[in-house]
């Protein structure tokens, strides 16, 4: 696995962006928002053919999804010669991860510079229940935030042991079905490991539905 | 029928798999799984692995006919399952137990046939189509399966009999209504492999158009 430090660190205090790629890389890219990823996950994701960008952290501010959208440019930058068009699934742990890779992607498909197809969030309301947020209104600022994705497939999870998480993304993942989005619901079991970590098991639900959102398995695919 | 009301905070796993795809659910001892037929008269496919070693996985033979009988209970193999009945593996594991199974008659599931594959569709004028086999082989890959080892399923909501007097089978159009649904409880770890079945030529297993259907796994 070769790593690549991107230039355009996100936030300050030693926040920054890797790209790991795999020996044998394809057209799949995974951007990940969601704390550090271990050489181990990398290994294991990069055996699938993913190349990973890591980005350590998000601040939330105003400034964030304008660095992960340049920062995602330049992945697609150093993959084009070996996969272009990237095929590119963004993956974050948390409310403020989300919301600025919903508005990332927003940004990367205004410009043009690359096109996610795919969008795992873990407890994407983490932070709006413990701060007491209006949760109706932000279940439909995160679905209209997804409306103009046609072919964005999501996964919305929640760690099982938060009773209101799992309430709240399974609502926010209820209203994007209801408007026709390809999204599934997952509660996942807390063992300690990371959103990454999950991910990269392909032997697990959250592993297997994440490898499947670009190749979904179908028997013909023309309508 | 109206589906029965499902607790938000059990369900580990939900989605609406569209037509002629397929996916897997992964379900916990205790844990139910719900297939409903989002609009009636649509088939899908399911094969089931004991987790611990999927080359176990599910026997509709022995699942009709190796049932624990009742004291003195006289061996009858039975032509299908119902609600209460085992699903058991090709060793006699016991794989799940149907709960529920919410339809005008209970029991309308095939347990007798294999799936459609590519052979199928090829030998009736349809080459190049791939059917609910090639669907879970392609599920089970990960978990060192091959297409061989795919084991027969049950075909949820298929409609399938035997005419003992013209000495074949008959393929008829389903009984679901939508939002009839049929639930399963896990009694060893599994692996569900469904194939939201693609057939819409040959014979009218479908309904007119093939529908989605929805798939939940829920905690006790």
């Amino acid at each position: 696995m070769r790593t690549i430090e991107l230039a355009s660190p996100v936030g300050a205090g030693g926040d920054h962006a890797r790209l790991y790629v795999p020996e044998l890389p394809t057209s799949r890219l995974l951007v990940t928002l969601a704390g550090p990823l271990e050489a181990a996950t990398a290994n294991l994701l990069g055996e699938d053919g993913w190349s990973i960008l890591s980005i350590t952290s998000a601040k939330g501010d105003s400034d964030t999804p304008s660095l992960i959208s340049e920062l995602i440019a330049q992945a697609a930058g150093q993959l084009a010669a070996v996969a272009s068009p990237l095929r590119i699934v963004a993956a974050a742990d948390g409310a403020v991860e989300t919301a600025a890779f919903i508005k990332a992607i927003t940004e990367s498909h205004r410009s043009g510079s690359a096109a996610v197809r795919g969008l795992v969030a873990l407890d994407p309301f983490a932070a709006s229940s413990q701060e007491g947020l209006n949760t109706d209104e932000s279940i439909a600022e995160f679905a209209e935030g997804l409306l103009p994705f046609n072919g964005l497939a999501i996964i919305l999870a929640a760690r099982a042991s938060s009773t209101d998480q799992r309430r709240l993304t399974l609502a926010l993942h209820r209203r994007l079905q209801a408007l026709g989005k390809d999204s599934r619901f997952l509660a996942i079991r807390d063992n300690g490991g990371s959103l990454p970590q999950w991910l990269a098991n392909g032997r697990d639900q959250l592993g297997r539905e994440f490898r499947w959102l670009l190749d979904p398995v179908h028997s013909r695919n023309e309508t | 029928m109206a589906p029965a009301s499902v607790n938000p905070n059990k369900i580990v796993y939900d989605y609406i798999l569209p037509p002629k795809t397929g996916c897997l659910a992964f379900v916990a001892p205790g844990q139910v799984l719900r297939i409903t037929d989002l609009a009636g008269l649509q088939v899908v496919d399911m094969a089931v692995f004991n987790r611990d070693n999927p080359r176990d996985k599910l026997s509709t033979s022995y699942s009709r006919t190796r049932y624990k009988p009742a004291p003195g209970e006289k061996f009858v193999p039975r032509d299908k399952l119902l609600p209460g009945d085992i699903l058991l593996s090709t060793i006699c594991t016991p794989l799940m137990r149907i709960r529920a199974d919410h339809a005008e008659r209970t029991g309308v599931h095939d347990v007798h046939h294999r799936m459609c594959n590519a052979a199928l569709y090829e030998y009736y004028g349809h080459p190049g189509r791939r059917g609910c086999h090639e669907v879970i082989a392609d599920l089970m890959k990960p978990f060192g399966l091959l297409p061989e080892d795919i084991p027969d399923t049950m075909d949820l909501f298929m409609n399938y009999h035997h005419d003992c007097s013209k000495g074949h089978w008959n393929i008829e159009p389903g009984i679901t209504r939508a939002g009839d649904f049929i639930e399963f409880e896990a009694i060893c770890d599994c692996i569900v492999a469904l194939s939201n079945c693609p057939m819409d030529v040959i014979v009218p297993v479908n309904g007119p158009t093939l529908s989605p259907v929805h798939v939940q796994v829920m905690e006790p």
